[in-house]
């Protein structure tokens, strides 16, 4: 009989310690031995779904029918199906095998979850934000509404039917490397979820306002200069409506100071809410009709700016069942296709722009219990929010809310970047059906379609452009935007009055929109949709430059391509820079300067306003407006909390009509200045800077442009830093560092559609996959694929490389 | 130890080396198994070479046996596949791929070794073996 020897104990223990340490997360590091175990770990990774899968037929349980999944050269999905419910599960799956993380990811920032991922306090205030700007409740009403819709819900639930048939299948080994990285594990996808990353991009489009902002300018520039300097519309801009048939209502144009708007109203903390949204996420998108392209079939171009991010914001996909046959870019996690084209029509998108945020003062009791409204004391609403978190006990928020929306900070709350005792009424909070425009407008035929498909988009307000292959052509300024009285929502507003609420939106036959104008196009780039004579007020974040190019541009052409819009797509030319710079030069020849910097000056004077890659002016132009922009705006820079500075046009008609405006006056010198002064002292020192740029590095405009698209958890690692680029955020080919075109498109519509386009990614959300990144360089180079738009199952077959079958 | 008896350890050990490779192999292609499961394959063989009375160099060859399997796998899946992720990975602790490729090799050398090391000393033997033999 063998004896147990008891010196095997502590070998043991050690294992049973070190299995433990290897397979949990500690202080922010991974698991080490699951993660570096070549069985299941990180090297699993290491694969193409796509390619791994050819040929597959996967049983997933809850279609009707076998759909096919053929995968192009570039691993774009073509799925085809028998019936609409089996294609939108099959979307659902084919989204999850490629990009799970990246929704699921998607769904808990939308929520305010992260801390239940990340282990470190670092998201507690990030998730409190989030249930109190009230994405997850704004996403459960609309849920509610979507689930009344028969269609919408049919289509919401195959398609989580699809995504949960996908995680089913996932063990350790095979799910997404992210999971494995920060120790988590994919959780059941839900109609909720779809709906929250719905919320989650219409509040990165409509997150942007200044209320606090204006209403400090107002009070302390007045009136008179406020609409001087922040003039709600200026003669510089091109609207889409130019035949208004609206009632002229020159009210808005200028703003009168509100009468409740005093220092005694804004009496609490000046701290402006710091606002992580941008306001540069616009996006171009235009359509030309047949009397200008040299098919005579009409061309839809459409190149919506978000920020650039790994996996990407967009994924490819041909969806194809008995009744529609569309292709475009999906948002992964939600249904249908977002921006793209079928048979008949093609559609673009860009950001309406509309300011639909607005601030209201409450006064709530010492007790914190009521709020007054119209002269009575309503009861606060009170709710607790549970926010989970890895490794420690829940953190519960009290979140206070009243007929106007949610308290961001209420007294003690701690969210001190917001202004106390303020409520947030925020149309994304309204419950809408957005995604049922997409539904429809995949399987629209024809301009009356595509209205009514519209009809059903509230939030975040987006212009439309569309094109039918009957040659209409239209845009349509769409989205809830409330009744407002001139100024409304542009300033703070008072909470105690029922008149400071928004009560109606603007009849939905009202809002902007052209159809089928003379010019033969319609165009959007984020300008102000009408000129000052709108019937309605409305105030926004426009930019005026992209949209004058692109009204130069497609004004001047009367025999498109595609080929001749790639050209206007990618085009570098900043319109402002061309009006400014002769003017610029103008003033520069006229002052003191020295030779040398009257020869810069003349070389300067040859320069297009283009910022391509091997430009070395555009660096130039940009410092020296840099410097104008600081030295004009000085007072406004010196406020204690700088206010944004008015628009580049202000500027540049102060510096046209009015250059002894005092604006231009540096309140730092004794002597009074000038805007030739201004225009001068910005030129010299903008040479210092550039010559020692140039000392340094070259001066590029590539070299002094470049361009990050970052992993969605900040990794470097997985993510592509420092591209140089072309392009700049006044141009049309709009690239900053972190954001930029995120899909280009372009569609001819005829006998059959003729498409390129590229996206800022690659169809994989895997990091160990070759199609994680694969259109990214191309992207950047301006280069353009050809988009297979397969009209039979036997074309799709033909064009695949590797194909799943789903039953 | 004579010569025969070395030869014989010697034998001993590149015969557990190989089963402990197969074994390790075997256990980690079972996807419903945990990451860890190996240990319990090689604890029993650690056992099996006690009743059989092998002399091993038990943790030696575990730690060998680990390492082989953990690091060859994983640069046979990066050679033969597309040769991104570990690069991915040693960027993130900012090493190189060689780098990630031998430390990807530590946990299951120290996991194995201790396991085999484990089962060998399980069962009290009737000839006294140092530790050193043993180790």
């Amino acid at each position: 009989m063998k004896k147990i020897n008891m010196e095997f104990v502590f070998p043991l223990t050690a294992i049973v310690i070190l299995v433990l340490g290897l397979s949990t997360q500690l202080f922010n590091i991974s698991p080490a031995g699951k993660l570096l175990n070549p069985f299941v770990g990180a090297i699993q990774n290491e694969k193409s779904e796509i390619d791994e899968y050819a040929g597959k037929l996967f049983s997933c349980g809850g279609l009707s029918d076998s759909v096919s999944v053929f995968f192009d050269s570039r691993r774009v999905p073509h799925i085809r199906a028998g019936n609409q419910n089996d294609l939108y599960f099959a979307q659902g799956y084919v989204s999850a095998s490629l990009r799970l993380w990246q929704m699921d990811f998607i769904s808990y920032v939308a929520a305010g979850r992260l801390s239940e991922i990340f282990s470190d306090n670092g998201y507690l205030e990030h998730d409190r934000e989030q249930r109190r700007l009230g994405l997850l409740g704004a996403a459960r009403k609309s849920l509610a509404m979507i689930e009344k819709d028969s269609m919408t819900n049919s289509i919401l639930t195959a398609y989580t039917n699809g995504v949960n048939a996908y995680i089913s299948k996932l063990n350790y080994r095979n799910m997404p490397f992210e999971y494995k990285l920060l120790d988590y594990a994919p959780e059941q996808w839900t109609k909720l979820k779809s709906v929250l990353i719905m919320k989650y991009m219409a509040s990165i489009l409509s997150g942007f306002e200044q209320d606090k902002s204006m209403t400090d300018l107002m009070l302390s520039l007045g009136e008179e200069s406020f609409n001087k300097y922040y003039p709600d519309f200026h003669s510089y801009s091109s609207p889409f409506v130019y035949d208004s048939v609206l009632k002229a209502n020159n009210s808005t144009a200028y703003l009168a100071k509100p009468g409740y708007l005093n220092y005694s109203f804004v009496t609490s903390n000046t701290i402006i809410p710091p606002s992580t949204f941008n306001p540069h996420l616009g996006s171009n998108s235009w359509a030309v009709a047949g009397k200008k392209t040299q098919s005579g079939h009409p061309i839809l171009c459409s190149d919506p700016h978000l920020g650039l991010s790994f996996p990407a914001v967009w994924m490819e996909m041909q969806l194809t069942a008995p009744g529609m046959n569309v292709y475009g870019v999906s948002i992964p996690g939600t249904p249908a296709v977002i921006i793209g084209f079928n048979e008949n029509v093609a559609w673009g998108l860009t950001n309406g722009c509309i300011d639909v945020k607005d601030w209201y003062k409450l006064k709530v009791d010492a007790g914190y219990k009521k709020y007054e409204f119209d002269g009575k004391w309503l009861d606060l609403e009170c709710n607790v929010e549970e926010i989970k978190r890895k490794g420690q006990r829940s953190f519960y928020d009290t979140i206070y809310s009243t007929k106007h929306g949610p308290i961001m900070n209420n007294k003690g709350s701690g969210m001190n970047s917001y202004q106390e005792n303020y409520a947030l009424r925020w149309e994304l909070n309204t419950a809408s059906n957005d995604m049922l425009t997409f539904i429809e407008l995949s399987k629209a035929k024809d301009y009356n379609d595509y209205r009514a498909a519209i009809k059903n988009y509230k939030c975040p307000v987006q212009n439309f452009i569309f094109a039918c292959k009957d040659n209409t052509i239209s845009i349509n300024h769409q989205g809830n935007i409330g009744l407002k009285w001139a100024g409304q929502g542009k300033f703070m507003l008072d909470g105690t009055k029922s008149s400071h609420l928004c009560k109606e939106y603007i009849p939905d036959d009202s809002l902007p929109h052209a159809l089928n104008p003379k010019s033969g196009f319609v165009f959007s780039g984020n300008q102000h949709p009408t000129y000052s004579d709108y019937r309605y007020y409305y105030n926004g974040y426009f930019t005026e430059s992209r949209a004058n190019e692109i009204t130069k541009l497609l004004e001047k052409e009367n025999a498109f391509s595609i080929k001749k819009m790639e050209a206007v797509q990618l085009n570098n030319t900043d319109f402002f820079a061309t009006e400014a710079l002769p003017l610029l030069i103008r003033m520069m020849r006229q002052s003191k300067i020295t030779d040398a910097q009257l020869a810069f000056v003349e070389a300067l004077g040859s320069w297009k306003g283009t910022y391509n890659s091997g430009d070395k002016d555009a660096l130039f132009f940009d410092l020296w407006m840099n410097n104008i922009r600081d030295y004009t705006w000085d007072e406004m820079l010196g406020m204690q909390n700088p206010p944004p500075p008015p628009s580049d046009y202000v500027l540049l008609g102060l510096i046209k009509n009015k250059p002894g405006d005092v604006i231009f006056d540096n309140r730092s010198t004794d002597r009074i200045e000038t805007a030739a002064d201004i225009v001068r002292e910005a030129f010299i020192n903008a040479s210092d800077t550039y010559e020692k740029i140039k000392a340094e590095r070259s001066v590029d405009w590539s070299e002094n442009h470049k361009v990050d698209i970052m992993h969605l958890t900040n990794i470097e690692a997985f993510s592509k830093m420092g591209m140089p680029s072309a392009g700049s955020p006044s141009v049309i080919n709009a690239t900053d560092r972190t954001w930029g075109p995120s899909w280009r498109m372009i569609v001819e519509l005829g006998d059959r559609p003729t498409a390129v386009g590229i996206f800022a990614g690659g169809q994989s959300g895997n990091v160990g996959s070759p199609y994680y990144d694969s259109f990214v360089n191309d992207w950047n180079k301006g280069n353009y694929y050809p988009l297979q738009f397969y009209i039979s199952g036997d074309e799709a077959k033909k064009g695949s490389v590797s194909s799943w079958i789903l039953k | 130890m004579n010569k025969k008896e070395a030869n014989k350890k010697r034998w001993n050990n590149l015969k557990s080396l190989v089963i402990v490779i197969v074994l390790m192999l075997l256990s980690g292609f079972i996807d419903a198994l945990p990451w860890w499961f190996f240990i319990v394959p090689v604890i029993g063989f650690g056992i099996v070479t006690a009743l059989a009375e092998w002399e091993v160099s038990a943790f030696t060859v575990g730690c060998a046996g680990g390492f082989i399997v953990w690091c060859g796998l994983n640069l046979y899946y990066d050679y033969t596949g597309y040769g991104i992720i570990l690069n991915k990975v040693g960027a993130i602790i900012a090493v190189s791929k060689p780098v990630i490729l031998i430390v990807s090799g530590v946990p299951g050398a120290i996991l194995a070794g201790l396991a085999l090391y484990t089962g060998n000393v399980f069962i009290a033997r009737n000839k006294i073996i140092s530790l050193e033999d043993r180790a």
